[in-house]
């Protein structure tokens, strides 16, 4: 199966004719679910197919296409496509160069972290009868109390 | 210079993946609880800097947390501009112990502070026992 056959290509293509504007071209194809679903395919892959399409006869169902693999590509993280879109221009692509430019300006580059919980381990600890309680509790540490 | 815009801390950041916009919501301002310590399952530290052009692009930062003037947790971590002129980060903080009520400090820095969210942790009534003499 081939990596754009996922393609609602007959909605791009409504899409594509419909659209007055770059814009309006970038939010709706931006919206499509089956590009939302080619842009999980990794970087690399995209980019490859992009190369064997734009050689081909410039026909609408292969511009459309070379747009949503476009689109799929303003999903991924800057770094990985900035070659890529830099390059955009050579091609003769009528809109590449404003979607291109969409996508950096809407791009406000963000930095995603998890920290995870520190694991607090159970901390046994002899204490004598005389201790008022069977249960202290020191630096946030559970104890667990033996009584000896 | 390198500006802060916004910090907070909130219980849910989420960012739109067709926009790149950021949703936050329930922002944290205080925490109650009758009893300490108190675990915080999940909460996200959000903030979005500026920097001046001749700045640097990407910036080590330390996000410290601190209760009262005890030191809970510190994060190293990384802000990349990208090139461009503003940059954001979510820090998700998967589990916090606060062992006490005090005032809870989310101080981010580059060596000296940029910004800081304070949250008030209060310890609210819980069950009370009395005890009197005969």
């Amino acid at each position: 199966m081939k990596l754009t056959d996922e393609l609602d290509l007959n909605e791009l293509k409504k899409i594509y004719l419909f659209s007055n504007t770059p814009l309006y071209l970038y939010n709706n194809f931006k919206r499509n679910k089956s590009i939302q679903n080619l842009s999980e395919t990794d970087t690399k892959t995209l980019i490859n197919h992009f190369d064997k399409i734009i050689i081909k006869k410039p026909t609408l169902d292969n511009l459309v296409t070379l747009y949503a693999l476009i689109m799929g590509l303003t999903f991924k993280d800057i770094h990985e496509v900035n070659g890529f879109f830099d390059k955009l221009d050579i091609y003769n692509i009528e809109w590449a160069k404003e979607i291109r430019n969409i996508y950096k300006a809407k791009n406000i580059p963000t930095q995603i972290y998890k920290v995870k919980a520190r694991i607090i381990r159970p901390e046994i600890k002899i204490i004598s009868e005389s201790a008022s309680s069977p249960m202290q509790i020191k630096d946030s540490k559970p104890i667990i109390s033996i009584k000896e | 210079m390198i500006k802060p815009i916004l910090t907070l801390c909130a219980e849910g950041v989420v960012i739109d993946r067709e926009t790149n916009n950021v949703s936050i919501f329930n922002i944290l301002e205080q925490l109650s609880s009758p009893g300490f310590p108190l675990f915080i399952q999940k909460l996200f530290f959000f903030h979005l800097l500026e920097r001046d052009e001749g700045d640097q692009e990407k910036i080590d930062m330390e996000l410290k947390i601190e209760l009262d003037d005890n030191e809970l947790l510190k994060v190293p971590f990384r802000n990349d501009f990208q090139g461009k002129m503003r940059s954001r980060s979510v820090i998700t903080i998967g589990g916090l112990v606060i062992p006490n009520p005090g005032s809870l400090k989310f101080n981010l820095g580059n060596g000296v502070e940029l910004s800081s969210y304070k949250i008030i942790v209060n310890r609210i009534g819980g069950p009370k026992a009395e005890v009197k003499a005969e």
